[in-house]
This record gives structure tokens, C-alpha cells and sequence, in this order.
């Protein structure tokens, strides 16, 4: 299925060149933000908060069809 | 003239801006080992030379302007530079760091730093060449927006010259007016450019020709430096922050539920992308600017132009700090309008932190009822409303109608109007909160509590980043505990949480970012987050400017002296631990955002005071011991404790 997920942070540098910030891609059905995470190449602990179509949820969020996600990692303020 | 002592010059020069005289002020050398600099020398004079009752827009306060040991070597993150004189919005230390060219500037000027005492009965402005100083008469500059004060030095003394100012807000005494360095970079808290305001001084001007300081071990230096290049260039972190500056944070911190929105009432915004760094970068045609000598160039120049809201590069571009509390705080979610009120605030010489903070307590005052139209001279405050906003901070720098309540600042106009907006004021000891909700990170709830020159949000790296383990085996962790390692945190700690394990991260961390202050060096380079140098790193280059043979251990300390002098500054000045608290709304739980319904706990807040107290060598009171202050050096400022307590008690 289709996703788009929206990365911050040093979680930008896994984006598409393309599209900066940005990843789209197909993922299995069943995938959880976390397997998404893994399967873009993040650091175990690099990710600390995310959002599914807008909504606050945990990493261990399933993916829905067509879904915007967004991750963030761990945030300070302008430093992060 | 020659420079005798590496990474120093030992001149410091005294005006006196009654008798209009100045002087060269020379120090016992092994000081400047003591005191690195920075907050810790400006401290020293504040101590030893203001009376603990002075009124701070008196001429008896004085205005302490400050480089460090290693200002001006050639080396990304050196260019800051200190200010610091007693604070007329909180009553205690103004203690500020500055980036820019000036510091730079002024050491090439064969100065280590300004001691500015007394009151000119005329506006005025020092012009400093080398080792000439001449105080000059500023009628011309009166009344100007910053930009054209600045325009106006360069050409009478020429475009390489340096200017520090206060602006319009500092002259009207507005009690949260900045300094600003060249339009660009900030004194931005405590209200310094009101102090020297105060003085009827208007600018310092700068131009130096010695602009090859003598530093120590020159090759080592330079093997730091090109590793640092390298290091600047390749980190992820760093790189990011080259592209799209502070600006960045705004939508992480945002998802994470930390952003001030509406005073503090949510923590994550709407119209969180429409401010943020991505859109700031698209919509306002920016490019980046850099501090003295440094690689990793992270500041903005913006402009653009949407309706009424006009963006020149007069100014540099907004920050985090700035987009946040003149933006999501306050409901706007337009990067021109955002930008636009930092302009302004930039042109008047206006905190925008305080400005933002103290504009969101009038709108959420005047929607519950608090403040009325009788109060603000006809006008309806609302959220999402920069015309107004931008008419608001044009009355505050003028002191005009409702604007001269609110220059001074939320706390004293709070206390002013009563009826219960006491309690909407985000403030700690009479400063405002910085862009960053504590209620996600307890950590930065003490550091806005505890902090010398109220709430600040530079006390400390804040907790989300040390809440895991990471991962020692990668060249560049992203974010992680390890660069602590080497001071001897070993273990993770929750954000939410002040138990004794946080408080002890908390104090070393408060030392590192101590240390920054001391040696006025930028925190986007070394501090643990960025690790773009290593703390071990840090030393090694005082080592290699000066000639010491240092340690991270001698730095630290030097950290932990400034931030025990700053709180003996504070007692002296009546301050207690009852002054070290937070609005009750810090305790109630978050209306809206990804936090919502987290709050601080009461008890483990004030448990968490005591114990950072017993563990800095302080009493129940909050108030420095003999033994601690002896162990740190400074045993004379026990003196003035003891005197202090001494008459009070007769
Ligand atoms: S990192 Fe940015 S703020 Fe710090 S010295 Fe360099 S350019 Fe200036």
C-alpha cells in the first residue's frame, strides 16, 4: 500500500533526493511505524514522537492505507 | 601593542560615563585562569564594584561587557561575546551571550572587555579604534530605528566598523529591551539594552587592528579547527543546522506536543508548518549568514514581501525562539507576518521572547474578561492578529498608551492590573518563559525555576535527548548519552521525571552550557546535542590558546563557579528559594496537543529544588555555603554574603 511519511531532524537524510523531507513509498499491509523506520535505515533510537493523518500516536502505530505520517526525533528546540 | 599573555590581553577598559573619563583596568593574570571569561569575569566586577541595592536603571548599575580567553582565535564557535549588569524586568542577574563580530572585534581592538559605569547627561556612544577611546555625542542617533544607527557609524567610521546598541525600546527604558550586535545577533534577555538606555549611551563602536591574537600552541589550534571543519561538515546534525538554521525545530517540536501555543495553553499548533523552517526557507528568499570565523554558518537573512508584511535583510531572519512566541504562542500562522514582528522587535531594539510572551498574556487576559477595552485604549486583542500585534510593539517601544503597561513586561503589568492576570503571566522571577512548553521535559521546569536570570532556556540541554541509552559504536550518534560519558552519566532518564538521578544530569549539563557562557562559546557547536567538538575538545583548544595545561575537569569547574557566583549575586540581591517558581499553570494539565493532559507534579518539583540545591553545596534556602564557595575559589564572595546577612539582621 501507498504512504507518504514526512521526516524531521536528522531523520531527514533518509527522504527521497527528490523531495526533500519527504519519503513515499509502497509498504506491506501490517506495518507499524517502527518496521517502517527500521526498513528506511534509522537509528534504533533516533525517532521519538509521530503522527498518523494529522493525529499524535505511538511508533508502534500501525500504518493505515494512504496515510501521512510524520516523525520526529527527539527535540530540543532549534537545536534539533 | 603587544599582547603578553596568550588568549588574553589583561586590559580591560572602565568609563565612566559622568566624569566622561576612562581607564585601563589590569588584573592579577591567574584570573583570567580562574575565570575563563565570559559570565565569570563580568561576574567578578558586578560582585566586588555594585552595591547589592542598587537600582538597576540607576547609574550606579553597571554594564559589564565581557569576551573570553578564547574570543577571536581562529575556530568556529568563538565569537560570542558577554553582557551583564542587574536586570531591570527581574531585579537580579542580566547575564546574556551575543554571537556576531563584535566580541572579535573588540579583542582585536586589544580589549578584553568594557566595565561601563555612571550615567552621560546627553545621549552618547563610544567609539573605540585600537586603543582609542572616545566618548562622542549621539544626538543624530536618537529616536532611529537600529538598522540606521548602524548605517550612520559605518560611515562615519568606516564599513568594517562593529556596532553594539540598544535600540528606541532601550532609550524609552523598556524593561525587556536587547543589545543588539551589528542588527543580527542579540542580547536578547534581561532587559540590558534598557540599562544602557539608562546611561544615555546609545552604541559602542569598534574597530580593531590587531587582528592576529597570540595564541599559544597555533598548530595544535589549527589541528582542532580543520578537524572541526571536517566534523561541521560531514555530522548530520550540523549540516542540517547549516541549511535551514533554528527555524527547523518549530514542526518536531510541534509533533512532540512541546511548542508554546496560545500562552501556553496547548502544546502543538495547527499552523505549525506554515511558520516552520521548510516554509520559512521556501516563501522568504533567504540565504545564510555566519558569526566570526565560523564553518557551520547557521544564521538567516530573509525578505519578502505579502500585504502589509514587509521583510527586509536589514535584520537577520526569525529564530526558533522568535517564530514560536511571535508566531505559534500567539496563534499566527503566517512566516510574513512572523517575520515581520520580529522585524519590528529587531528595528526597536525589543526582546522577542518577552515581547511575544507579554502580548499572549494581554490577548488571553482581554479574552477571559481580565483586561478590557477601558484598559488597552479601544483596541479588541484577539489571537491571529499581527496587524495589531505589530501597532502593539511600535506602543511598547514607544511606550505609547496600553504599549507603556506592557513594557514592563507581563509579571509588573500583571502585578499592576491585579484581578487574577497575575496568573497568566509565563514568567519566572519576573522573565518570561522561552519557546518551549516544560510540561514535556521537567528538567527545563527546573532550569526556568532555578535559573539566575529567570526563566531561561539555556540553563541546560533539555531531557528528550538524554531519555535513551545510544549507541557508543557509531561515529556520529544522532542523539544519545554518550558524549556525557566522559563526565560519568552513564544511564538514561525519562523527560517527565526530577528525581534525583534527572537533577544530577541536570547540574552537569547546566555546568557544560556554564561553560559556554564562561568561555562565550556558541552552543550550536559543542554542547551534547551538536557534538560537532567533543568536550574533551573544547579543553584541548583553551589549552592550545592559552598555554595551559587544562582539563575538562578545570573547564567544568570554571562552568560550575560562574553558575554558584550568579546565584551569591542573587541572595545578595534579596532573592530566595521561594523566588525559584514556576506559574501554577505548569502544574495544571495541558489543554490540547500531542501532551495533552501532562502536567508537572507538584511534589517532585519541590523535592527536585532541594535536592539541586544540597547537591550544588547550597542550603535549604537556596543560598551558597562557605565550604562550597571556598572549594570553588571564590571564598570572598562568602565575605559578601556573610556582610549581607550580617545587616540585615541589625
Ligand atoms: S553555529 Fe551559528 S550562531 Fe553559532 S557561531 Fe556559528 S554561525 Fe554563529
Amino acid at each position: 500500500m501507498w504512504i507518504k511519511v514526512k521526516l524531521y531532524g536528522t531523520l531527514r537524510r533518509l527522504a527521497s533526493p527528490q523531495t526533500p523531507g519527504i519519503w513515499q513509498g509502497e509498504i506491506p499491509e501490517g506495518w507499524t511505524i517502527r518496521d517502517l523506520l527500521a526498513h528506511l535505515g534509522a537509528g534504533r533510537y533516533e525517532a521519538c514522537a509521530a503522527m498518523i493523518n494529522g493525529a499524535a500516536c505511538p511508533l508502534e502505530t500501525e500504518i493505515p492505507a494512504d496515510a501521512e505520517v510524520v516523525v520526529v526525533p527527539p527535540v530540543g528546540g532549534g537545536l534539533c | 601593542m603587544e599582547q603578553k599573555f596568550a588568549g588574553f590581553w589583561n586590559r580591560i577598559l572602565r568609563v565612566d560615563l559622568t566624569s566622561r573619563t576612562t581607564q585601563v583596568v589590569e588584573l592579577d593574570p591567574l584570573l583570567y585562569r580562574y575565570y575563563m571569561g565570559g559570565r565569570n569575569l563580568a561576574l567578578h566586577f558586578l560582585l566586588k564594584e555594585v552595591a547589592p541595592d542598587t537600582k538597576p536603571l540607576s547609574p550606579q548599575n553597571k554594564l559589564i561587557l565581557m569576551t573570553s580567553v578564547v574570543t577571536g582565535a581562529p575556530i568556529s564557535g568563538q565569537a560570542r561575546h558577554t553582557a551583564a549588569a542587574i536586570s531591570p524586568l527581574t531585579g537580579g542577574l542580566a547575564d546574556s551571550q551575543c554571537g556576531g563580530w563584535w566580541g572579535a572585534e573588540l579583542k582585536f581592538a586589544t580589549w578584553d572587555g568594557i566595565i561601563i559605569e555612571g550615567k552621560a547627561d546627553k545621549l552618547v556612544y563610544l567609539w573605540i579604534e585600537d586603543e582609542h577611546v572616545q566618548i562622542l555625542p549621539a544626538d543624530d542617533l536618537h529616536g532611529r530605528l537600529t538598522h540606521e544607527v548602524m548605517e550612520i557609524l559605518r560611515n562615519r567610521h568606516g564599513a568594517k566598523a562593529r556596532t553594539l546598541q540598544c535600540g528606541i525600546a532601550g532609550e524609552n527604558l523598556v524593561r525587556y529591551a536587547n543589545i543588539t550586535a551589528d542588527c543580527r545577533n542579540f542580547h536578547g534577555r534581561g532587559g540590558l539594552g534598557a540599562v544602557m538606555g539608562s546611561k544615555n549611551l546609545r552604541a559602542v563602536a569598534v574597530r580593531g587592528t590587531h587582528r592576529r591574537l597570540k595564541i599559544a600552541d597555533p598548530e595544535k589550534l589549527n589541528q582542532i579547527a580543520t578537524w572541526f571543519s571536517r566534523s561541521v561538515k560531514i555530522h548530520p546534525a550540523v549540516s542540517l543546522h547549516h541549511e535551514l538554521g533554528t527555524s527547523k525545530g518549530i514542526v518536531p517540536v510541534s509533533v512532540a506536543g512541546m511548542l508554546p501555543t496560545y500562552n501556553f495553553q496547548d502544546g502543538s499548533f495547527e499552523g505549525a508548518e506554515k511558520i516552520g523552517g521548510e516554509t520559512m526557507k521556501r516563501e522568504l528568499n533567504g540565504s545564510t549568514e555566519t558569526c566570526y570565523a565560523c564553518a557551520v554558518s547557521c544564521k538567516r537573512s530573509v525578505e519578502g514581501e505579502k500585504g502589509a508584511f514587509k521583510v527586509t535583510r536589514n535584520y537577520g531572519g526569525p529564530e526558533y525562539e522568535s517564530i514560536g512566541l511571535l508566531g505559534s504562542n500567539l496563534g499566527v500562522d503566517d512566516i510574513y507576518a512572523v517575520a515581520a514582528c520580529n522585524e519590528r522587535c529587531n528595528a526597536l531594539g525589543l526582546d522577542t521572547i518577552s515581547t511575544g510572551l507579554t502580548l499572549s498574556w494581554a490577548v488571553e487576559c482581554f479574552e477571559r474578561g481580565l483586561i478590557s477595552e477601558a484598559d488597552t485604549g479601544g483596541l479588541r486583542l484577539k489571537w491571529n492578529d499581527p496587524h495589531t500585534y505589530l501597532d502593539l510593539i511600535d506602543a511598547i517601544a514607544s511606550r505609547r498608551g496600553f504599549g507603556d503597561l506592557l513594557a514592563e513586561g507581563s509579571w509588573a503589568a500583571a502585578s499592576k492590573i491585579g484581578r487574577g492576570s497575575e496568573k497568566y503571566s509565563m514568567t519566572s522571577k519576573g522573565q518570561e518563559f522561552a519557546n518551549h512548553e516544560p510540561r514535556g521535559k521537567w528538567g527545563v521546569a527546573l532550569g526556568y525555576a532555578v535559573s539566575p536570570t529567570g526563566a531561561d532556556h539555556l540553563q541546560a540541554a533539555h531531557d528528550p535527548w538524554f531519555t535513551n541509552p545510544g549507541d557508543p559504536s557509531a561515529e556520529f550518534n544522532w542523539v544519545d548519552l554518550t558524549d556525557l560519558n566522559p563526565t560519568g552519566i552513564l544511564e538514561p532518564v525519562p523527560a517527565e521525571d526530577l528525581s534525583a538521578a534527572k537533577v544530577r544530569l541536570f547540574i552537569y549539563l547546566q555546568y557544560i552550557w556554564g561553560v559556554h557562557d564562561v568561555l562565550d562559546w556558541c552552543i550550536f557547536t559543542a554542547v551534547p546535542e551538536f557534538r560537532a567538538i567533543s568536550l574533551n575538545q573544547l579543553a584541548e583548544v583553551v589549552g592550545a590558546v592559552t598555554g595551559w595545561k587544562t582539563s575538562l575537569f578545570e573547564v567544568l569547574k570554571a562552568g560550575e563557579r560562574g553558575v554558584t557566583m550568579a546565584r551569591a549575586f542573587n541572595v545578595r540581591r534579596g532573592f530566595s528559594a521561594d523566588d525559584d517558581r514556576l506559574p501554577d499553570r505548569m502544574f495544571e494539565p495541558l489543554r490540547g496537543g500531542t501532551l495533552k493532559g501532562h502536567c508537572i507534579d507538584r511534589q517532585q518539583f519541590e523535592r527536585g529544588k532541594q535536592l539541586y540545591y544540597a547537591m550544588m553545596g547550597w542550603d535549604e534556602r537556596g543560598v551558597p555555603g562557605e565550604a562550597k564557595l571556598e572549594e570553588l575559589g571564590v571564598g570572598w564572595v562568602w565575605q559578601l554574603l556573610a556582610e549581607r546577612s550580617a545587616a540585615g539582621r541589625q
